[in-house]
């Protein structure tokens, strides 16, 4: 058999032949999403490309389709898009192709195209978006990957994106998968699964209720099954609940909660649930949309800055957004909304859980570090103890810029932005940042764990210094994300303007039993602005 | 005996073995470091926040008790 490779271009016509070979004749929201999503990328150009081996349909074939009495294609489709016509770069000799970097940076990314009615799209490597107007789309789950097209190698960073089958798994084993993938192509630290595997690890132990459908676990799955996956899979599950005992959504926004694990480079598997029960769907969360000004609501959380999450729904598409309050919905591209009917779905409202594939080594959770490194500041604030660390100050203006910073405490005017970070790239950001030489090589030199939670603190104010560049800080302070014996242990430093606090939780053998821990304050006469740390926008 | 000897001669070689400080030095003249027990502060994680992680903690665990109630399609 021999490969073939058709090109077309993208004109009205062409997008519906695009189309077509995504759904057939079938009418999809998927499909119609995922062709928007691709043209709206600026795919000019499409390459047909097949027979394709994927890994993942040859999974799904091995476990299902080929036991299966009607014939089922053992091959997929591929569909490559790229944002000019690329006919030219096929006309030249094989080795001119393979050295010819002209359509690298044109390529897009490829969708698998399945030969099963269902849900005939597959693996999706596309692009995430460019959303204009102000907004930057701020990537979670960014998977670099290679792909080879006729012995030319090309990338793309992407989302991974995968509709259920319907006889293999549902959406739930889709965002698990959508979730997971990105995790595995770029750290590495957990293996390759495929959505047959996630399957059979949520569905063992089997159940009852996994055994009410054929296949088990076809027809949906529970948070306990989604938790038994990750678990199996090798990450740590952490799960959240963001309803009260009767169904109602607690006071803490929901939102605010998963940004600091989609802030920290984790995509996360949402459960989506109405008080009428006609919706119990899962999806993946792969990114936000964060705002290039000032917050746009009252808040001391990061999320103030960000008007949606990116989400991909197997069932609606890839890279949609989902406002986090019904004031975002305005101000987003409303072609990308999460629609049920004619109602925009509303993180706040319609969330009410998250699957988060944690690090086994992380043992704090998110809330639990921001709620620390706001206490801390607080209770200085209260014991008037700005006043007297700046009394210790030698320089006017650093005395006037810490009493103006624990003003700002105690007015509530600061925004704490948390994320999970590894101690050697808090260090390796560091580094980098323009913050004065003396305070950085302190940082940089104390003894930090693995994995750490950084609460960066910045004005209400603090816009992107440049498009889609980081905030300026006025500190922040680092928290232990390895231990939760006591947290009292939890906050390990903090960078305050002129101050750097820092506290050893490891005191001489000799003071153990008298103190628990102890905590020095250095004053800095000079200090230069620095900027946060900053997440890739597409 | 004899690997003993081996080893004290390893060691003696270790040791003239030049070494090169590359730890940053800071300069602390213009630094100035307190304790801050000195000033009166010591940084307990307060009540009103412990209560809050317990409440986050009870939250989640409430999944328990509900999670077979969802199945996710």
């Amino acid at each position: 058999m021999r490969i073939t490779f058709t090109g077309f271009g993208l004109n009205p016509a062409g997008a519906q032949k695009l189309k077509q070979i995504l759904a057939g004749d079938r009418s999809s929201p998927c499909a119609e999403a995922l062709v928007a999503h691709a043209t709206d990328i600026g795919a000019k150009f499409a390459v047909l490309e097949e027979p394709y081996t994927d890994q993942d349909y040859s999974s799904d074939y091995l476990n299902f389709y080929a036991s299966a009495f009607k014939d089922h294609l053992r091959y997929t489709r591929r569909v490559h898009l790229f944002t000019e016509d690329i006919s030219g770069w096929f006309a030249k000799s094989l080795a001119d192709q393979a050295s010819d970097k002209s359509i690298d940076s044109s390529y897009l990314g490829f969708v698998v195209v399945r030969p099963i009615r269902q849900g005939p799209i597959g693996r999706t490597l596309l692009r995430f978006p460019n959303l204009g107007k102000g907004l930057t789309a701020r990537m979670a789950a960014r998977a670099p990957s290679e792909i080879h097209l006729y012995g030319k190698k090309l990338s793309v960073t992407s989302a991974p994106f995968i509709q259920q089958d319907r006889r293999i798994g549902a959406c739930a084993q889709a965002a698990i998968w959508m979730a997971a993938r990105p995790m595995h192509m770029r750290h590495k630290r957990t293996a390759w699964h495929s959505i047959a595997e996630i399957t059979r690890m949520a569905t063992t132990p089997t159940d009852a209720e996994v055994s009410q459908e054929l296949p088990a676990g076809s027809a949906g799955l529970n948070p306990m099954h989604i938790i038994r996956a990750l678990k199996a899979m090798g990450h740590q599950p952490l799960h959240h609940y963001f309803r009260d005992a009767d169904g109602k959504p607690k006071s803490t926004p929901a939102s605010e909660i998963i940004l600091r694990y989609l802030d920290s480079g984790l995509p996360v598997v949402l459960g989506m649930t109405s008080d009428a029960g006609d919706i119990a769907h899962a999806i993946a969360a792969v990114g936000y949309v964060e705002v290039a000004g000032g917050v746009v609501r009252p808040g001391t959380t990061y999320d103030s800055f960000v008007r949606a999450l990116i989400v991909h729904d197997d069932q609606r598409g890839p890279y949609r957004l989902i406002p986090l309050t019904a004031d975002d919905i305005d101000h987003l591209p409303r072609d990308r909304l999460l629609m049920e009917a004619e109602k925009v779905l509303v993180v706040d409202e319609i969330v009410s859980h998250m699957f988060v594939p944690l690090p086994p080594r992380v043992f704090l959770r998110a809330e639990r570090a921001d709620i620390v490194a706001a206490d801390f500041l607080t209770l200085q604030a209260a014991a008037g103890f700005g006043e007297k660390l700046a009394n210790e100050a030698s320089d006017a203006a650093a005395k006037a810029a810490i009493a103006d910073f624990y003003a700002k405490v105690r007015d509530e005017k600061l925004i704490r932005r948390t994320y999970l970070t590894s101690a050697g790239r808090y260090r390796h950001h560091l580094a980098k940042s323009s913050l004065s030489a003396p305070i950085k090589a302190e940082l940089m030199t104390r003894q930090l764990p693995h994995f750490v939670w950084v609460t960066e603190l910045m004005d209400p104010t603090s816009a992107q210094i440049s498009s889609n560049g980081p905030r300026q800080l006025v500190g922040h302070m680092v928290v232990n994300a390895t231990s939760s014996t006591d947290p009292n242990n939890d906050l390990l430093m903090a960078h305050l303007p002129h101050v750097l606090i820092n506290r050893d939780i490891n005191p001489p053998a000799d003071k153990r039993d008298h103190i628990e821990f102890v905590e020095t304050a250095e004053i800095f006469p000079d200090e230069t602005p620095y900027c946060g740390r900053l997440r890739e926008a597409s | 005996m004899t690997s003993k000897s081996e080893t004290g001669q390893k060691s003696q070689l270790l040791n003239d073995i030049e070494t090169k400080q590359l730890t940053p030095t800071i300069d602390r003249a213009s630094v100035r470091c307190v304790n801050l027990r000195d000033l009166g502060f010591v940084g307990y994680v307060s009540d009103a926040a412990l209560e809050a992680i317990d409440k986050n903690e009870v939250r989640a665990s409430l999944v328990l008790t509900t999670s077979t109630k969802f199945a996710f399609r």
